[in-house]
C-alpha cells in the first residue's frame, strides 16, 4: 500500500471536466449541432461555437475561464500590434504566450503548493493553481497565430470571434490536433447542413471510440502494473509485455482522441489537420516522427527548427538543432526528467540515423526484407521509451527498464492474460500490419457492417473509464 | 463501384450493430455467468460483483487489500466470503453490506487501513436498489472461460491439500528490506490524522447500523513487519481504533510473528496468510464458544 503522491501538475478537470467519452458531452455536442445548422442561428454560426467552446472548457474547471480569455485576448492584442510593427511585437507575442505556459507548467519545479507561500491572497491564489487542460496546445496555436497572420503585409486581420474560434474550438481545444492558422482561419465562413460529410464524421468518430474504449481503456487495466511500485510485482516477462502493450494503448488513446475531434470539426464544416499516419509501420525514426504527432512535428519543425536554422547550419549545426528541439519537445509534455530524457533519446536516435544513413533512401533497399527488419527496430526502441512517458519519475523509470533484464524473484506476483493482451491490442495490430490491398476491393460493401461491428464491440466491452492521456499535457 | 449514399450505409452500420448486440443479449442473459477475471485495479469489482450476486454468507471478513490476501480456501467454515478491497477499505465494503437487505451474522471488520473513506461509486452500483446487474463483457468473459477452463481452480480437497503442502514448507526466505525501508520512510513522513478520525467516526456509525441488525461485529488487525508497527502512521491508525472500539470486540490474533512474511512489504505471503487466518478462526470460534455459554 502506497498514499497518493502530489498530483498538483495534473491538470484540473481531467476528474471533473467534460471529456469525449462522457454523456454529458454527448447530450452538449448534439445540442450545439442541432442549434449550429438551426436557420435562425446561422449568421451566428461562429460565435455559437465560440460560446459553447467556453462552456466546454469552463464544465468543471471555471476559475480556468479567465486565464483562458486573457490567453486569447492578449494574443488578439499583439497580434494587431505584431501586424503593425512585427520586429517588435512578434518577439513580445511569443514570450507572452511562452510565459504562460512556463508559468503553469514548470511552476511546480520551484516551489511546494502545500507550503506556505507569500502571503498576498491574488499571488498565492495563482501560485496554487494546477495545471489549466489544454494550455499547451492552445499556447502554440496562439503563437502559430502570431507567427503565420504577421508574415505577409497583405495578410487580413482576422476579427476577435475568428481568433477566438481558432484558438478555442472545442474538438482541438484540449489536445489538438495543433491546427495552423493558414489551414483554419480560411475555413471560417457559414456552413450548412447539406454540405456535412457524415459518412466521413461518422467514420472518424466511431473509430476514435472504438479506439478509446475498446483498446486504449481495456489495455489501461493491464499497462496500470507499470505504475510504481507495483510493477515491482510483475514478472520479467510481463514487464516487456507491458512496454508493448503501454506503446499500443497511447497510441490508441492519442489516435482515438484525435479521431473524435477530426470527426466532431467535420460535423461543424472544419477540416482538423490528421494527426497520426500509422506510426509503428515506420521504417526510420524520422519516419516515426513524420508519422506521429504530425501536428506537434510540424508544429516544431516550422516554429523552431527552421528559425534555429534547420538543416542550413551544417552537419553539427543539424544535430544541435535536432537536440534542442527534441529535448523542447519532450519538455513540451511535462516539466519531469523523465520526458526531457525521453525527447532526448528520441533526438539522440534521430541524430544516430542521419549520421549513419545520411541521406541515403532507407525505403529502396531491400525492400521486402529489410524494411520489417527496420520497422521492428524503430517500433522496439519507440516503445522502450514510451516507459519515459509512463513513468515521469526518472527513478521509476529507470527501475522498470533494470528490472526488465532481471529475474524477478518476488512470491506475490501479478497476473496478465496473453490472451486478453493479445485481443484488446489486435485493433491497433491489424490497423498497422493488414494490406491495404486485402481490404480495397471489397472494403466498400463490407465497410458500413464493419464500423457497426466495432461499435457494437465497444458499447459491450469498454474498458473502465480513464482520462485521455494527452489531457495531462 | 457505386459510391454508397450516406442513408445506405448508415442503415448498413445500424444492422452491424444491432444484429451482434441482439445475439450478445440473448446470450448473455441465457448463457453460463462467466467467471471473475480479475486483470488489474478492478479486483475490488469482482469480489463485490461476488458477494452481491451469491447467497449472503454467514460470516464475512471486510477490508483492503491486506484481508484480501486471505483466501477463502484458508478457512473450514464453509459458508464464510472474504471481502477484501484491493485500494479500498473497509468502510466501502460496509457500506455495501448495510445497503442490502440481508446481513450476514458476524461481521469481521480489518482496521488496518483507516485513512481511505467510503468509494461512494462502488457502493452505489452494489447497493439494493441500484442498477447492480450488468451483461458480462463477452471478449472478457470468454477469456475467463478459457482461463478456467485452462487453470480450473483447485476444488476444496485439492486446495486443502496446497494449504498443507504451504504450512509443511519453511517460511520464505525472499529479502524484502527496500520495500519495508520504503513504506517506512513514507508511514514516517506524515500522519493523515483528520481522516483517521472521520473515518473512525464513519465506521462506528457503521458498526452500530449492523449490530442494530442483529449481526455481530468483530474487529481485527492483520500485522505489520516490526519496523512497520513502529511507524507513525501505524501507531496513529491502531491508537485510533482502539479509542473507538471497546477491547470486548477485538480479535487478539497470537501469531508466530518469526513465521510471518510480507513479500511487497506490508502484505503478507501466502503462506503467512494461512498462518493468519488459521488464527482467525480459531479466535473467532474462541468467542463463539464463549457466546454460547449461558
Amino acid at each position: 500500500m502506497t498514499k497518493r503522491g502530489p498530483t498538483a501538475s495534473r491538470p484540473l478537470g481531467i476528474e471533473n471536466g467534460m471529456t469525449f467519452t462522457s454523456w454529458q458531452f454527448g447530450i452538449f455536442a448534439a445540442v450545439v449541432f442541432a442549434l449550429y445548422y438551426s436557420p435562425a442561428i446561422r449568421p451566428f454560426q461562429v460565435q455559437l461555437l465560440v460560446l459553447s467552446s467556453l462552456f466546454f472548457y469552463g464544465y468543471g474547471q471555471l476559475e480556468f475561464l479567465p486565464m483562458l480569455a486573457v490567453a486569447v485576448l492578449g494574443t488578439y492584442l499583439l497580434l494587431i500590434l505584431a501586424i503593425r510593427d512585427r520586429s517588435i511585437w512578434l518577439p513580445v507575442g511569443i514570450a507572452f504566450n511562452l510565459g504562460l505556459l512556463a508559468f503553469f507548467k514548470y511552476k511546480f519545479l520551484f516551489f511546494d503548493p502545500a507550503a506556505p507561500l507569500t502571503g498576498a491572497s491574488l499571488v498565492d491564489f495563482l501560485l496554487r493553481l494546477p495545471l489549466p487542460i489544454g494550455i499547451s496546445f492552445f499556447v502554440f496555436h496562439n503563437i502559430s497565430l502570431l507567427v503565420d497572420l504577421t508574415k505577409s503585409d497583405e495578410t487580413q486581420r482576422p476579427d476577435l470571434t475568428s481568433t477566438f474560434l481558432y484558438i478555442i474550438f472545442f474538438p482541438q481545444l484540449v489536445s489538438g490536433p495543433i491546427t495552423r492558422a493558414q489551414m483554419f482561419l480560411p475555413q471560417i465562413r457559414q456552413k450548412f447542413f447539406a454540405d456535412v460529410p457524415f459518412v466521413e464524421a461518422a467514420k472518424w468518430i466511431l473509430t476514435g471510440y472504438f479506439f478509446k474504449l475498446y483498446v486504449a481503456n481495456n489495455l489501461n487495466e493491464m499497462t496500470a502494473y507499470m505504475d510504481f511500485p507495483l510493477f515491482e510485482t510483475v514478472r520479467t516477462q510481463d514487464k516487456w509485455l507491458l512496454v508493448f502493450l503501454y506503446s499500443y494503448q497511447i497510441y490508441a488513446d492519442f489516435f482515438g482522441y484525435t479521431a473524435i475531434a477530426i470527426g466532431l470539426g467535420l460535423l461543424f464544416g472544419y477540416r482538423l489537420p490528421v494527426n497520426f499516419n500509422l506510426p509503428y509501420v515506420s521504417a526510420s525514426f524520422s519516419e516515426f516522427w513524420s508519422r506521429w504527432h504530425i501536428s506537434l512535428s510540424s508544429w516544431l519543425r516550422t516554429y523552431l527548427y527552421i528559425p534555429l536554422g534547420g538543416n542550413r547550419r551544417g552537419t553539427v549545426g543539424t544535430y544541435l538543432n535536432i537536440m534542442i528541439v527534441m529535448g523542447l519537445g519532450g519538455l513540451w509534455h511535462g516539466a519531469a526528467l523523465s520526458y526531457l530524457a525521453w525527447g532526448t533519446m528520441h533526438g539522440v536516435l534521430l541524430v544516430l540515423e542521419r549520421a549513419i544513413f545520411g541521406n541515403v533512401d532507407l525505403n529502396r533497399r531491400g525492400e521486402t526484407i529489410v524494411r520489417p527488419a527496420r520497422i521492428g527496430i524503430v517500433f522496439f526502441c519507440v516503445s522502450m521509451l514510451w516507459i519515459f512517458f509512463k513513468l515521469p519519475n526518472l527513478d521509476h523509470a529507470l527501475a522498470y527498464l533494470s528490472g526488465m533484464f532481471t529475474v524477478n524473484i518476488n512470491p506475490n506476483q501479478a497476473k496478465l492474460f496473453n490472451s486478453l493482451a493479445l485481443l484488446y491490442s489486435l485493433p491497433v495490430i491489424i490497423q498497422h500490419l493488414a494490406p491495404r490491398s486485402l481490404f480495397e476491393p471489397s472494403r466498400r460493401k463490407v465497410e458500413p457492417y464493419l464500423y457497426g461491428l466495432m461499435t457494437a464491440l465497444m458499447c459491450v466491452e469498454a474498458g473502465p473509464s480513464t482520462s485521455f492521456i494527452y489531457f495531462q499535457f | 463501384m457505386e459510391p454508397i449514399s450516406a442513408q445506405s450505409w448508415f442503415v448498413k452500420c445500424g444492422l452491424g450493430l444491432a444484429l451482434p448486440l441482439l445475439a450478445y443479449v440473448a446470450i448473455a442473459t441465457a448463457g453460463p455467468k462467466a467467471p471473475p477475471l480479475p486483470t488489474g485495479r478492478d479486483g475490488a469489482l469482482e469480489v463485490l460483483d461476488r458477494y452481491t450476486q451469491g447467497p449472503i454468507p454467514d460470516i464475512i471478513l471486510v477490508g483492503s487489500s491486506f484481508t484480501a490476501r486471505l483466501k477463502e480456501e484458508y478457512f473450514d467454515a464453509p459458508n464464510l466470503r472474504v471481502l477484501g478491497l484491493a485500494g479500498g477499505s473497509s468502510i466501502t465494503a460496509l457500506e455495501v453490506l448495510v445497503g442490502r437487505e440481508r446481513l450476514p451474522k458476524i461481521v469481521l471488520i480489518e482496521m488496518n487501513i483507516l485513512e481511505r473513506g467510503e468509494d461512494p461509486a462502488l457502493v452505489q452500483r452494489f447497493t439494493d436498489g441500484a442498477n447492480a446487474s450488468t451483461l458480462p463483457r463477452p471478449i472478457k468473459s470468454a477469456v475467463a472461460f478459457y482461463e478456467r477452463w485452462l487453470h480450473a481452480p483447485p476444488d476444496r480437497r485439492q486446495a486443502g491439500a496446497i494449504v498443507a503442502a504451504l504450512l509443511q514448507a519453511q517460511p520464505s526466505n525472499f529479502d524484502n528490506r527496500v520495500y519495508v525501508d520504503r513504506i517506512r520512510r513514507e508511514w514516517n513522513a506524515s500522519v493523515p490524522a483528520a481522516e483517521i478520525t472521520k473515518n473512525a467516526a464513519a465506521l462506528e456509525r457503521l458498526v452500530r447500523q449492523i449490530e442494530a441488525r442483529g449481526s455481530l461485529v468483530y474487529f481485527y488487525s492483520l500485522p505489520y513487519a516490526e519496523d512497520l508497527e513502529a511507524s507513525a502512521y501505524a501507531r496513529a491508525t491502531t491508537k485510533t481504533a482502539h479509542a473507538t472500539f471497546k477491547n470486548d470486540q477485538w480479535l487478539r490474533l497470537e501469531l508466530p510473528l518469526h513465521e510471518l512474511r510480507w513479500a511487497d512489504g506490508v502484505h503478507l505471503d501466502e503462506r503467512s496468510s494461512i498462518v493468519v487466518a488459521e488464527e482467525l478462526q480459531k479466535q473467532l470460534l474462541l468467542r463463539n464458544d464463549e457466546a454460547r455459554r449461558p
